[in-house]
């Protein structure tokens, strides 16, 4: 525990002395990684899958502001899919134009979800997301998380149909089109994932808005169970075919990641809880104080401790010299 | 010498300057009427065209089946159900944006005032 709290302390201390560096850093490597990704699942070849070309815009997005890093990963799936066809490319524009007309103009903050969610989802860990943001963030950011899964769907939609697609003549637009379309609705999959995700948003704020002892690790683990018991639920009622053995292990992945990351953004001492009451002539104020557990608190345990031995051995020797 | 009670409230009137201050600073010019009017023309039009394009799609996806269809159909019955649809869409968006702009207009207002007494309380420092 120590030697974590010091690693935190030592990683608090270099990022508020190179916080414009990291910023910088940071951002440019999740916007590389996220361009990245979406080359990799279209499996493409062309200029936008070029690592030079992938840099340069990570390069760029170091520079702006958060938000841009799904913008511009919405035009490299938009981009992406021109490759595939013009009609591929009007489904995945006009997908994205309408999650942003309709859910993301509210949360524009939130609005990384929208390419984090189908990053997680890719590598089984789906709840960890919708856990991060409920810990973070407000209930609202349901609208972002429940787009990010549709675009999941969506790249999932045409990139496992990107074989029959190109066996199809370009100009078959119908066929191509009622294809594409019924692999993204088929199945009630997307529906079941939005409402689990949504649930575990709600869940996770719930308990941290709760504020009783460790309530922010009970909410990881809540918001990871509460995952699971959607998808059983799903797969048992709606008859969706998740795999429960893979889901349940990012589920359980998702967990102990989000407490990690819950270690680093915030850690309380529950045992030095002080309650305090106090009035003025509008208010009668019931406050609760948690102090924040610290490298120096372990570190002013021990000197305390080796002290009073130090004192009680002074004190031993001297009345032995009586 | 440097009166370290004023840098504070300078960088905290230049952080909120920088951040959601920006977007309040913006808000302030408007009175609340003429903002949420705004907010919800810009709504109705954005969702006016997600409505439209999402339509597109689904009459692309099942464009085979339409046209096979098409003479068997009650156009009217599925006019209706379109435009109810719409209207549906719109109500329903309309009313969030109405909520969620009178909520932001009150709280940038808020916001605005606080950052103006302070605003004050530095000009009174010497």
């Amino acid at each position: 525990m120590r030697g974590a709290l010091t690693v935190k302390d030592i990683l608090k201390k270099f990022y508020s002395g190179y916080s414009v560096y990291i910023d910088i850093i940071v951002k440019a490597c999740t916007a590389f990684a996220c361009f990245y990704w979406i080359a990799s699942v279209f499996e493409g070849e062309g200029i936008l899958a070029n690592t030079f070309i992938l840099l340069i815009a990570a390069l760029l997005c170091s520079v702006l502001p958060f938000r841009f890093i799904p913008i511009v990963s919405a035009a490299f799936i938009v981009g992406h899919s021109f490759s595939l066809g013009i009609d591929v490319f009007a489904v995945c524009a006009i997908i994205l134009l309408a999650l942003t007309f309709l859910f993301l103009r509210f949360v524009p903050d939130d609005s990384p979800a929208i390419i984090f969610m189908p990053i997680a989802m890719h590598f089984g860990l789906a709840a960890l997301v919708p856990i991060c943001y409920g810990l973070r963030k407000r209930p609202s950011a349901v609208l972002a998380i429940g787009s990010g899964c549709i675009v999941h769907y969506l790249l999932a939609a045409v990139t496992s149909n990107k074989d029959a697609l190109l066996a199809f003549e370009k100009t078959e637009y119908v066929a191509r089109l009622t294809l594409l379309m019924e692999s993204i609705s088929a199945g009630n999959e997307m529906i079941v994932s939005i409402l689990a995700l949504a649930g575990v948003v709600v869940i996770v704020y719930a308990f941290r808005r709760l504020g009783f002892a460790h309530s922010y690790e009970v909410a990881c683990v809540a918001g990871g169970v509460v995952y699971i018991f959607f998808i059983i639920l799903g797969n048992s009622i709606s008859l969706t075919e998740f795999d429960l053995a893979r889901e349940g292990i990012g589920a359980a992945a998702a967990i102990v990641i989000s407490l990690i990351l819950q270690f680093f953004w915030l850690s309380l001492d529950y045992k030095k809880v002080e309650v305090l009451e106090f009035e003025d002539d509008q208010y009668y104020y019931h406050v609760k104080a948690v102090p924040k557990i610290t490298a120096e608190d372990f570190a002013g345990t021990e000197e305390a401790d080796e002290e009073s031995v130090n004192f009680e051995q002074k004190l031993e020797d001297s009345l032995r010299n009586l | 010498m440097v009166d370290e009670k004023k840098v504070r409230t300078m960088i905290e009137l230049a952080r909120y300057e920088e951040g959601e201050g920006r977007e309040d600073l913006r808000i302030r010019h408007f009175y609340r009427g003429d903002y949420l009017t705004v907010q919800l023309i810009k709504n109705w039009f954005l969702t006016t065209i997600s409505y439209m394009l999402l339509l597109a799609l689904l009459v692309g996806g099942n464009l085979e089946f339409l046209m096979n269809n098409l003479d068997s159909m009650d156009l009217p019955v599925v006019i209706s159900l379109i435009l109810i649809g719409y209207i549906a869409l719109i109500g329903l968006y309309l009313s969030i944006a109405y909520i969620s702009s009178a909520v932001r207009y009150g709280r940038a207002r808020k916001r605005i005032r606080e950052y103006i007494v302070k605003l004050r309380s530095l000009y009174r420092m010497k």
